[in-house]
């Protein structure tokens, strides 16, 4: 009987600090999102003044604003042009080398992931600067963001390669596939699940970007540069109405993500439980 | 390497190599190496007043002999001495343009002797500690009821939860605790309305506002890591351990805790280096007295314009996250490639 009563005062516990934690990392974005459509002049849900679109008007109606996303998405294109061949490029070449010389690479490719992005954006800053005298901007930022971005995606190239059939490769050398039919054929195809989600990952985190991208930037702006300092020179609802639309796509894209992996589990699942 | 070639062909190993070494060198290796080479010198301010001081002197020289140029026209060797002396004066006009370089250890005493950038630099150590201590001890039992308790279609809902504040960047969650915890902010206005407070409480003079905005930005660092290790384990050991008798207690301290070691190494190595180096949350919610190390840096580089004190910084921000990472591997027991699992 004990027993009993302490494991349901246990439950409960547990689900009052579930959910108080869920409170926690929820409460604030829905403060954020709400103040955007709040009739206020700075952001805030209280007082509530009253709906209004006028700061949605006003956020399509901000050509800086405009401006900074637009370099955003420039720099994001790029990072993800430049940063997915370079990852590949590393879990290929990872995989094929033998454990020695193996822990030195990965130690040295992985590092960026473990180095501050402030001190990447220092030290390419450093460097091409004074080696070949290009000062900061989008070019830079591009370099920049590359370096730590590229080793994310290779961690999910890695990952994927690591279940790939051998025999799958072994069957298509029998049958006479030369190494750039393999490739092509087999490899690339057997990676796409992984290309498509490092090219998610890429291009988000180098939109979120903030600490290196505020080293390499320059003069010039994007939209975490637009945000800091906005809310350092002079808050309006309009970096809400911006704080809204990321937490909506967030939503849908991670739901997607969410739903998509559990389907590829579940298949792995059945394959194994074939096997 | 030969493998390499064997399996892929010589066209995407070339591929492979060419990549993988540009990856490396320009944009790995080569700028930390200069940024380590930056720390180590500086500009001798002195060195320019010397050479004009010089540059004077033999534009004295010449104006000597130009007066006896004028007496003895053809005296070939006056000529020859002062055309070598206008080449002198060009050379050491070139050389003042910039000052000397002079290699020496100052940059990084200079760290040290200055009072408020050494507690500067203390006060982000210590903090960053205690941001990590938190997010560890605050998601530890998220990380195992999920992993371990936690049905499967419940898992998908609260894997969607924990996800899409992960995917909100720091900057805008920031932002929502500037909101919530500014001088006019929603926690003094409702305490203030409530009669507890008559005065708005200031949360950014003192850290409280720039910790808290810490532990939100990067916990589900921590939380990640920790439940992908924990997922893995069998929950027969658990039984087990109950079955023997174990309490609550000692299943956690002898079976769970020891399995999620590799998690709770890899999210404190990011939820330290993550808050060690960010400049978003203290600029926002620090306040004017509340500086970051990385602050500190900035303004080396973009108010000071002393590069190479900043790059002392730098460097000393960065063995300070290497030498973090380097005792979590010791004292967890797990090498780097654990990492990725």
């Amino acid at each position: 009987m004990m027993n009993i009563k302490s494991t349901s005062i246990m439950n409960f516990a547990i689900k009052f600090y579930f959910i108080a934690f869920f409170l926690y990392l929820f409460l604030p974005l829905a403060v954020v999102s709400f103040a955007a459509f709040n009739d206020s002049s700075i952001p805030t849900i209280m007082p509530w003044n009253g709906f209004t679109m006028e700061w949605v008007y006003k956020f399509f109606n901000d050509s800086k604003l405009m401006y900074s996303i637009l370099n955003s998405v420039i720099i994001g294109c790029g990072v993800v042009l430049l940063a997915i061949p370079i990852g590949l490029a590393g879990a290929l070449l990872l995989l094929s080398l033998n454990s020695k010389s193996r822990h030195i690479f990965y130690a040295i490719l992985v590092s960026p992931i473990l180095t501050p992005g402030v001190i990447i954006g220092i030290a390419t800053l450093v460097m091409w600067n004074s080696v070949v005298d290009v000062s900061g901007g989008i070019f830079l930022t591009i370099i920049g963001q590359t370096t730590f971005i590229a080793s994310m995606a290779m961690l999910l190239f890695m990952s994927r390669l690591q279940k790939i059939d051998k025999n799958l490769e072994l069957a298509a050398l029998d049958l006479g596939a030369t190494p750039n039919q393999l490739f092509f054929k087999i490899t690339i195809p057997f990676l796409k699940p992984a290309i498509y989600s490092s090219i998610a990952l890429a291009f988000l985190q180098s939109i979120q970007n903030y600490n290196t991208t505020l080293f390499l930037i320059g003069t010039d702006s994007t939209i975490t540069i637009h945000i800091g300092s906005m809310v350092k020179l002079g808050l309006t609802p309009v970096l809400n109405v911006l704080a809204f639309i990321i937490i909506l796509m967030t939503i849908v894209l991670s739901t997607f993500y969410v739903i998509k992996k559990k389907k590829e589990k579940d298949e792995n699942n059945t394959k194994s439980c074939r096997a | 390497m030969n493998k390499l070639f064997k399996k892929y062909g010589k066209g995407i190993g070339l591929y492979i190599i060419v990549s993988v070494s540009l990856w490396i060198s320009i944009f790995i290796l080569f700028p930390q190496v200069l940024m380590f080479e930056y720390s180590f010198w500086k500009y001798d301010e002195t060195s320019q007043e010397k050479l004009w001081e010089k540059a004077d002197k033999v534009d004295e020289q010449i104006y000597i002999l130009e007066k006896k140029l004028k007496n003895e026209p053809n005296n070939q060797k006056l000529k020859d001495e002062i055309s070598l002396l206008n080449i002198e004066i060009i050379k050491l006009d070139k050389l003042s343009q910039e000052p000397e370089k002079i290699y020496t250890t100052g940059n990084y005493e200079y760290l040290f002797s200055n009072t408020l950038h050494r507690s500067v630099f203390l006060k982000t150590i210590w903090s960053s500690v205690l941001v990590t201590v938190l997010s560890l001890i605050i998601c530890y039992p998220i990380a195992y009821y999920l992993a371990q308790v936690a049905s499967a279609k419940a898992k998908i809902l609260l894997f969607i939860g924990l996800i899409i504040p992960y995917w909100v960047d720091e900057l805008l969650r920031t932002f929502a605790w500037f909101m919530i915890l500014s001088y006019n902010g929603i926690i003094n206005n409702a305490l203030m309305s409530m009669g507890l407070i008559d005065q708005p409480i200031e949360f950014f003079q003192n850290n409280s506002a720039a910790l808290i905005g810490m532990v939100y930005a990067y916990i589900l660092f921590m939380l990640f890591p920790i439940y992908n290790t924990l997922e893995s384990l069998d929950k027969n050991q658990i039984l087990a351990g109950r079955d023997l008798g174990a309490s609550w207690i000692n299943i956690h301290k002898k079976i769970i805790i020891p399995y999620a070691k590799p998690g709770i190494a890899v999210g404190s190595i990011f939820v330290f280096m993550m808050t060690a180096g960010t400049y978003a949350v203290p600029s926002i919610l620090g306040g004017t007295s509340g500086i970051w190390f990385t602050q500190v840096i900035y303004s080396w580089f973009f108010d000071g314009g002393d590069w190479n004190q900043g790059s002392a910084y730098g460097l000393a921000l960065l063995v300070l996250c290497i030498l973090f990472i380097m005792l979590m591997l010791k004292v967890f027991k797990i090498k780097l490639e654990d990492m990725s699992k």
